[in-house]
């Protein structure tokens, strides 16, 4: 499975993007990373429902905003969100990858 | 009417503290937050009174905490300089505690002491130049959260207040160490509450290009710069040292602030002609401010002396008056052609300045002739 983040705007506006493999991963990461996919349900959030879409508090501005995409041997799946309409529930897996990417 | 909503209110005190008091349990409200928040915009001092104890006294029994910060932030109340600091405590959750009020003495350490010394600046540079009152231009109280997050490299504005990481010490220093970034994440309060430019594509470039122009001016304001003698730097001292770059944008040479193994180079253009069409930063909205940025640039340039007296008027005038949500960047230039024509008379210095800078990013005004 592969999972790649890309963070762009925030006051400096530079995109990052990392890509982590699970195959690349100890057993530990891998299935941490397993539990951290089920637990924000990410398959079920659509990537374009206004709770997760890039349309946020009008008038906010220079927030991070991050797209996360999961391809496995079934499907490819798109999560866009950002610091504002930030949802707990897939914060911990977005954190988990933003850790892995300063590695 | 008003007085109406003020009897209601009243009443509504007297209930909700009743039902308070009595059975310590939830219960419905009657008065919709908008009406409160109406006349804490526009009542008179007794009816502010009231409809904030109404909204407080709402807001706690619905279980929330920090009531006053986060009230604070969404309402008017003061009519005068008023900055609230508060400290994240390095989770991602704002306001969190308080810990500097309106002429409270300095303490708590250099990002709380920088966000209340910089917001002071700012607030002086709109009041003293503009004769404008706070962001809302109606004295709204400028609040700060410092110390978001771990390592945080960022700062923004929420919509409601300004958000500061401490930086890596990596790649950026604390975001509050530059006098232009503080006064450019008030500027998007003011753009919010003014022009309400789209945050996306042209417009959102534009939003993020007044945040810039202001921010600079901001800056040179506090240090009675000429526009020869101004950096034109944003975010100057952002960086550590590690990092190849003077700062993060360059007015005066769009694409030029950095260049670095670590984070890349500037990629900002100085000309349409080097647009950037991209779906990242809400269509490349830190990107292609660099257009604007340095059409203001060559204005203020052309015209001299000190870029906020003429420059900057013209720039204002057109954020508070002129654009709108959807204002792209020839609509931008027509504008302030227009605006200038009015300020300063038709093919003043000051008009032609503004041509000739539009004109230097490819973009010349087109003139409605009435």
């Amino acid at each position: 499975m592969k999972i790649q983040v890309e963070r762009s705007g925030g006051f400096a506006g530079i995109v990052s993007s990392t890509t982590v493999d699970t195959q690349s991963l100890s057993p530990n990461e891998a299935n941490e990373i397993q539990k951290l996919i089920q637990n924000s349900h990410f398959f079920e959030i659509p990537s374009k429902s206004p709770q997760y879409s890039s349309k946020t508090k009008k008038g906010a501005a220079d927030y991070f905003t991050y797209k996360i995409t999961i391809q496995n041997d079934e499907r490819e799946h798109s999560v866009q969100l950002n610091d504002i309409n930030m949802q707990p529930k897939i914060k911990p897996l977005l954190d988990f990858l933003m850790k892995h990417s300063q590695k | 009417m008003f007085s109406r909503y003020l009897e209601k209110i009243v009443q509504h005190e007297r209930v909700t503290e009743h039902i308070a008091a009595k059975h310590n349990a939830c219960c419905c409200f009657i008065i919709p937050d908008y009406i409160h928040k109406h006349i804490v915009e526009k009542g008179t001092e007794e009816q502010k009174r009231k409809a904030w104890q109404s909204l407080i006294l709402t807001e706690q029994l619905r279980g929330r905490r920090n009531v006053a910060g986060s009230l604070h932030t969404l309402f008017a109340v003061a009519d005068k300089l008023h900055r609230t600091i508060f400290d994240a405590k390095n989770l991602e959750s704002v306001p969190g505690k308080l810990v500097r009020s309106e002429g409270g003495k300095p303490k708590g350490g250099a990002p709380v002491n920088e966000a209340y010394n910089y917001s002071g600046n700012t607030y002086d540079f709109y009041s003293q130049v503009f004769d404008r009152n706070s962001i809302d231009g109606k004295g709204m109280r400028l609040d700060s959260s410092v110390h978001y997050g771990e390592g945080y490299n960022n700062a923004f504005w929420n919509g409601t207040q300004m958000v500061y990481g401490d930086g890596d010490g990596q790649i950026f220093n604390r975001f509050t160490i530059s006098l232009d970034v503080i006064g450019h994440e008030l500027t998007h309060g003011v753009t919010q509450y003014e022009a309400a430019l789209e945050y996306q594509d042209q417009p959102g470039a534009l939003n993020e290009s007044m945040s810039d122009v202001f921010g600079s001016l901001v800056k040179q304001y506090a240090l009675k710069q000429t526009a020869e003698k101004a950096d034109w730097l944003i975010g100057a001292g952002l960086l550590t040292r590690k990092i190849k770059g003077v700062a993060l944008r360059s007015m005066k040479a769009p694409g030029t602030a950095y260049d670095d193994p670590t984070i890349g180079k500037d990629s900002q253009p100085a000309h349409m002609r080097d647009y950037v069409n991209t779906s990242s930063d809400n269509g490349g909205v830190h990107i292609n401010s660099g257009i604007p940025n340095h059409a203001f640039y060559l204005t203020a340039m052309e015209i001299g002396g000190k870029a906020w007296e003429k420059a900057g008027r013209i720039w204002y005038i057109t954020l508070r008056d002129r654009l709108r949500e959807s204002s792209d960047f020839q609509e931008t230039a027509n504008l302030t052609f227009e605006v200038a024509g009015s300020l300063f008379g038709k093919d003043s210095k000051e008009q032609k300045a503004v041509f000739t800078g539009w004109q230097g990013v490819g973009l010349p005004p087109k003139s409605k002739s009435k």
